[in-house]
């Protein structure tokens, strides 16, 4: 009998700790928008490589809600602590509450607040630069140094919606965390809100890359309608051959120009441009394979598990997510409007030799937002090749989005 | 000290509201433009400075090469008469602008890297009459625009 009670004790114990009675509504309602998002990486394959760790990450710590607890101090009383260890005293430091000396136990965090610190001391992004830069070629924006014009003209989205973030009522800071998310860059806005609003961290990240994976169907409506018929069909001259030598100076020399000018964005720019100096020297294969396919891998895996796992139900399930969801979007349409209104302009100024649309390729979406500019070119004339005219802006959007994040960070940190 | 009414305190943290949004708001518009202006001016000055270095590495570059050239040419053998392709296929009726073209397209897909000498140019074996060749050349097109080919 007594050992009946004991099992059914047991029981009762196991099903009180259990998930079933401590979560919320809240969570189950994240449990499923994560399995709707494990959904659109997996068979719809929106940035499978991002956002599948990323709703992974909300789907665990929404059953789990301790894998992301930080580290604490239990108050154990002393003489229950000694009984339970046969009478041996501990090492630990003693707090005395009312009369009564309790030990201070620590307890572990979770698992992924661990890992989570990657993010939280701005780690992780740089380190994903890294990765990004030792995979892109800077060549046609060496060919073409004009591409910086659009690449910048593209984060002026960023500080529009800066201003109306304020305006609804979110603080500088958390303005500017949302605003970034118009730079079309995933580690620069997990970077930026990790250090302006790490409490926005999930929903940013998400409204960040699923708008990554949407930018061939939210760019061509805007390009169509800022452009006519006859500057979409505008055939650019080819880009003149750029020697090795001054692929290897243009990461050094942007680095220096960067981190003198904007030491906060030294970070981003410089793990960028190693990671291409790596590439274009040819004298490091082994760190520039590991850092292109291992560490990459390893560190996409952290970031996008942990970035996931700060989407509790209480930090989603606001009206302030509907909000940065909002303005996230308007980012994004802002950055492809002022850069198609700047390629306009270019477009007027060498007197029809630049193709407006690739201006839109200045938002940092690489290689996305170059091949969206290539297909909607070709939909005009299909013996017309952007893709390579349209790379420099592209990856001048890289550039310009750290720069940005570093301006954003000088004044709002 | 003076106490204020409840109508006064109403009127005075709203005018302190009115005035933290306006500073909210004239900040704001700073942000605006002072990171619109900086991103711009970084990147102009980065314009600059590659044009600079490119134009400094072409012409070094280009420079090195006129050496190497020229100090080819020195040390080369005097070339060996070979006899034109160009003389021998004009007597066929071949123009020296089919030569060329003939020439480039043989070498950009047999000659893999290494130089080629076209010895001779003759038509092709065609064995079908003329009668075959314009129903060919009537057929394919309408085969084509029927999504048959």
């Amino acid at each position: 009998m007594d050992m009946l009670n004991g099992f059914w004790q047991a029981l009762v114990g196991l099903f009180y700790d259990s998930g079933l009675v401590a979560l919320n509504w809240k969570n189950y309602v994240m449990i499923a928008i994560s399995c709707v998002l494990l959904y659109l990486a997996i068979k719809k394959q929106y940035e499978p490589l991002l956002l599948l760790p990323i709703a992974f990450g909300m789907l665990i710590v929404n059953l789990y809600p301790p894998i992301m607890a930080a580290p604490s101090n239990e108050l154990v009383p002393v003489s229950e602590y000694m009984a339970s260890h046969g009478g041996e005293a501990a090492n630990y430091a003693i707090e005395t509450l009312n009369g009564v000396d309790y030990y201070k136990v620590p307890e572990y965090g979770g698992l992924l607040y661990y890992l989570y610190q990657g993010v939280k001391l701005g780690i992780y992004p740089p380190l994903i630069f890294l990765g990004i830069g030792c995979m892109t070629d800077f060549g046609p924006l060496i060919a073409n140094p004009k591409s910086f014009i659009l690449g910048a003209a593209a984060q002026i989205g960023i500080f529009f919606t800066f201003i109306v973030a304020i305006l609804l009522g979110f603080t500088g800071q958390e303005a500017g965390a949302i605003g970034i998310i118009g730079g079309a860059d995933g580690p620069t806005a997990i970077y930026v809100t990790s250090k302006l609003a790490d409490h926005l961290l999930g929903p940013i990240a998400v409204a960040a890359y699923s708008y990554m994976a949407l930018v061939p169907i939210i760019q061509p409506p805007i390009m169509k309608a800022l452009t006519t018929k006859k500057e979409r069909s505008v055939v650019m001259q080819q880009l003149r051959p750029v020697s090795k030598l001054e692929k290897i100076l243009f990461p050094i020399i942007v680095t220096i120009v960067c981190a003198l000018l904007l030491p906060s964005a030294a970070p981003l720019v410089g793990m960028l441009m190693l990671g291409n100096l790596f590439k274009e020297s040819g004298v490091v294969d082994r760190i520039f394979k590991t850092a292109q396919n291992e560490l990459m891998n390893i560190i996409t895996i952290f970031l996008g598990l942990t970035v996931g796992a700060t989407a509790t139900g209480d930090v989603f399930l606001r009206a302030d997510t509907l909000k940065i969801i909002g303005l996230g979007l308007a980012a994004f349409c802002l950055g492809t409007t002022f850069g198609v209104f700047f390629g306009k302009l270019m477009y007027i100024f060498t007197k029809g030799k630049v193709n407006p649309l690739i201006g839109s390729a200045g938002v940092s979406a690489v290689p996305m937002a170059a091949r969206v500019a290539n297909k909607v070119g070709q939909s005009e004339n299909p013996s017309n090749f952007l893709l390579m005219h349209a790379m420099g802006p592209n990856v001048a959007g890289v550039i310009g989005s750290a720069v940005a994040a570093g301006v954003l960070l000088s004044i709002l940190g | 000290m003076q106490l204020l009414s409840i109508e006064q305190t109403t009127q005075v943290l709203n005018d302190t509201q009115k005035v933290a949004e306006e500073s909210s708001g004239n900040e704001s518009v700073i942000i605006l433009v002072t990171g619109f202006v900086v991103v711009f001016m970084v990147l102009l000055l980065l314009i600059g400075i590659i044009k600079i270095y490119s134009g400094i590495v072409y012409s070094a570059q280009k420079k090195a090469e006129n050496k190497k050239n020229k100090s080819n040419v020195t040390n080369a053998e005097p070339a060996v008469p070979m006899p034109s392709v160009a003389e021998e296929t004009a007597d066929e009726g071949l123009d020296l602008q089919t030569v060329a073209v003939i020439t480039a397209a043989v070498e950009a897909f047999y000659s893999k890297g290494k130089k080629v000498r076209i010895t001779g140019i003759r038509p092709a074996n065609n064995n079908r009459n003329e009668w075959a060749s314009a129903g060919l050349a009537q057929n394919i097109p309408a085969m084509r625009s029927e999504g048959l080919l």
